[in-house]
């Protein structure tokens, strides 16, 4: 039995604690997700929060053959999905002073500022699926089966989104050159 | 087709679900999560394709896969499956020129198809602005079956718009259907079962409806 | 490797680094989690309906569960027979399957006259247009079929589809409801209203 599913049986078992190892096992990369897919701290913590009480919540449901993380992913997917739904066009841009604003705990390296919120910029100009596909394939490194499990996609649909998603990046980095 | 009344019905869902659940070992809690497998992948490919750019619009996308879904259960022909699909996702976008986004699934549903058995685009914008509290599903359901059974879509869309203009509940769209289908399946003229059904209003409403006669200024409160 | 395609791993790479966390979120989640209700294994308190026999019941409440089963299942024969005839003893009608009622769903009861059909089904948007889905039971008097499931309050398209004895297949729509338009998908399609609707 994997660690996570140990944990999943000590919670269902009446050990609620036992919870937050998963949560802590997991947390900060599915905000890495979160905040590069929706462009802002208060939206991918609102997602992050969600996430772990639905998947909580969920926690009966999860079975032992599924992967924890990929279980977990599918949770944040939707949840995100539905925030930047939710919120109004026009997109926040993640400031660097959003960074210094929250306490960034020293052993975790940060980034310096201008990279991050370049990045950041560049990739909320993407059409949020596109962002979605380029980070679960280049970010979190999945295979198209598990994305297409994670999103209800098919694989060549998203294929196809990776794609495109690369093309913008491409375009977007003739224009800085050109400039 | 009728309804158990709530309290009863509950009873039965639960009795139901338990007997269910004894005769027949399925996944209860399990609907397909991958409904769109059922399509052959090419077919798949472009409706993905569609529901992506639907959703980048901003329309609702579940009608798409069901439409997808409709097509195959039906052993309806790959094109016809994408045409059926496209339409959908199109008349969506006509719809929000139409009628704005601030729509429930049921009104956009019934607002496609409103569309789809013909009502122009203009008059569907009739029904546009605050419609809050008033069966803007109900009146475009009837409008689009009055149409399927033979009503000139002029004259469905004018009955149709004088009782919604006259602030009709839910009651009135659904009384009247009722009795012009009656009348339609006793042989009547589609057209003229409606004129004489439309005549009994604002003459015979449901209790509580404040219509007034079409002099006066019509009220567009709805109780 | 291209510029570009350098330049795509760039972005890449540094959309990977780690992201400065708050320190207190794990904590806020724990504390709204342990506001809420235990979660449960689900399918555990199902099992023992299908698979009596896998569990360490002693007889004797075994026996009382089926006899409570059965009890509920003809209740529900009776219920659904508006006519009145008999539900033959201990046959429990079959109902297919559905998602746990919603607590605003309501019960909508289908019926289809159709004295030579062998199977009936109502198929919709509600179960996903799946034709085995939601199977119709046959009255005893043979000439009616109908189904009472749970729907969610509003629009739903549905139709039957009705499978002779010599095993051909018909959609039908509903004859007492309003008709969907039409869309080159061959069959049409009925229309049924559910919540805040006289029907």
């Amino acid at each position: 039995m994997s660690e996570d599913a140990a944990d999943v049986q000590r919670v269902l078992s009446g050990d609620v604690d036992a919870y937050a190892k998963l949560v802590d096992r997991y947390y900060d990369r599915c905000a890495r997700f979160a905040i590069r897919m929706l462009g802002n701290r208060d939206d991918a913590e609102d997602a992050l929060q969600s996430t772990f009480l639905r998947a909580y919540r969920a926690l009966g449901r999860y079975q032992e053959r599924d992967r924890f993380s990929a279980w977990l992913y599918r949770i944040l997917v939707n949840q995100c999905r539905s925030i930047a739904a939710r919120r109004s066009h026009r997109e926040r841009v993640f400031v660097r002073e959003e960074a210094l604003l929250l306490n960034a705990p020293d052993k975790r390296p940060a980034w310096s500022g201008e990279d991050e919120e370049f990045v950041q910029r560049v990739l909320n100009e993407l059409d949020p699926l596109l962002r979605e596909a380029f980070l679960l394939k280049y970010v979190e490194e999945l295979s198209y089966e598990e994305m297409a499990a994670l999103t209800g996609a098919g694989v060549s649909a998203l294929k196809m989104r990776v794609k495109r998603a690369c093309d913008r990046l491409r375009e977007r980095w003739e224009r800085i050159r050109d400039d | 087709m009728m309804v158990v009344s709530s309290r009863t019905s509950r009873f039965i869902a639960y009795a139901a679900m338990l007997s269910a659940v004894a005769l027949q070992p399925l996944a209860l809690f399990a609907q397909d999560p991958d409904p769109l497998s059922r399509l052959d992948p090419n077919t798949r490919f472009t409706v993905e394709v569609i529901i992506d750019s639907a959703r980048v619009a901003g329309v609702p996308t579940r009608p798409l896969t069901l439409k997808a879904l409709e097509g195959s259960a039906k052993h309806a022909d790959n094109r016809h499956i994408i045409a059926a699909v496209r339409s959908v996702f199109h008349a969506e976008l006509d719809v929000r020129v139409a009628l704005g986004s601030a729509l429930d699934e049921s009104e956009w549903t019934s607002a496609v198809s409103a569309l789809q058995s013909g009502v122009p685009l203009e008059v569907l914008s009739k029904f546009r602005g605050d419609h809050a509290g008033k069966p803007l599903t109900r009146a475009l359901v009837v409008m689009t079956d009055l149409i399927q059974r033979g009503v000139p879509m002029s004259e469905a869309s004018s009955a149709i718009m004088q009782l919604w203009q006259r602030g009709a509940e839910d009651g009135d769209f659904y009384g009247l259907w009722k009795n012009v289908e009656q009348d339609i399946l006793s042989g009547q003229n589609p057209g003229s079962a409606l004129q004489q059904r439309i005549r009994e209003y604002p003459g015979r409403l449901t209790p509580g409806n404040k219509i007034p006669p079409a002099s006066q200024e019509p009220d567009n409160s709805s109780s | 490797m291209t510029e570009q395609d350098a330049y795509v791993a760039w972005m890449a790479r540094e959309a990977k680094r780690p992201v400065a966390v708050d320190p207190m979120a794990v904590e806020r989640v724990m504390a709204r989690v342990r506001l809420e209700p235990r979660p449960r294994r689900r399918g555990a308190g199902w099992r023992w309906l299908v698979e009596p026999r896998a569990l360490p019941l002693s007889p004797a409440l075994g026996a009382a569960l089926a006899a409570g089963l059965v009890g509920i299942g003809a209740f529900l024969g009776h219920m659904q027979n508006d006519r009145g005839g008999q539900n033959p003893a201990g046959r429990s009608p079959t109902v297919a399957p559905q998602p746990p009622l919603a607590s605003h769903d309501t019960i909508i009861k289908f019926v289809l006259v159709a004295p030579h059909a062998a199977t009936v089904s109502v198929v919709g948007d509600f179960n996903d247009w799946d034709a085995q889905a939601t199977p119709m039971k046959r009255t005893p008097t043979g000439g009616t079929w109908s189904v009472a499931i749970p729907l969610r309050p509003g629009r739903h398209v549905y139709a039957f589809v009705v499978n002779g004895a010599n095993g051909g297949t018909q959609w039908v729509a509903d004859p007492t409801a309003p008709l969907a338009p039409e869309d080159g998908l061959g069959a049409p399609n009925s229309v049924v209203l559910v919540g805040g609707s006289a029907s």
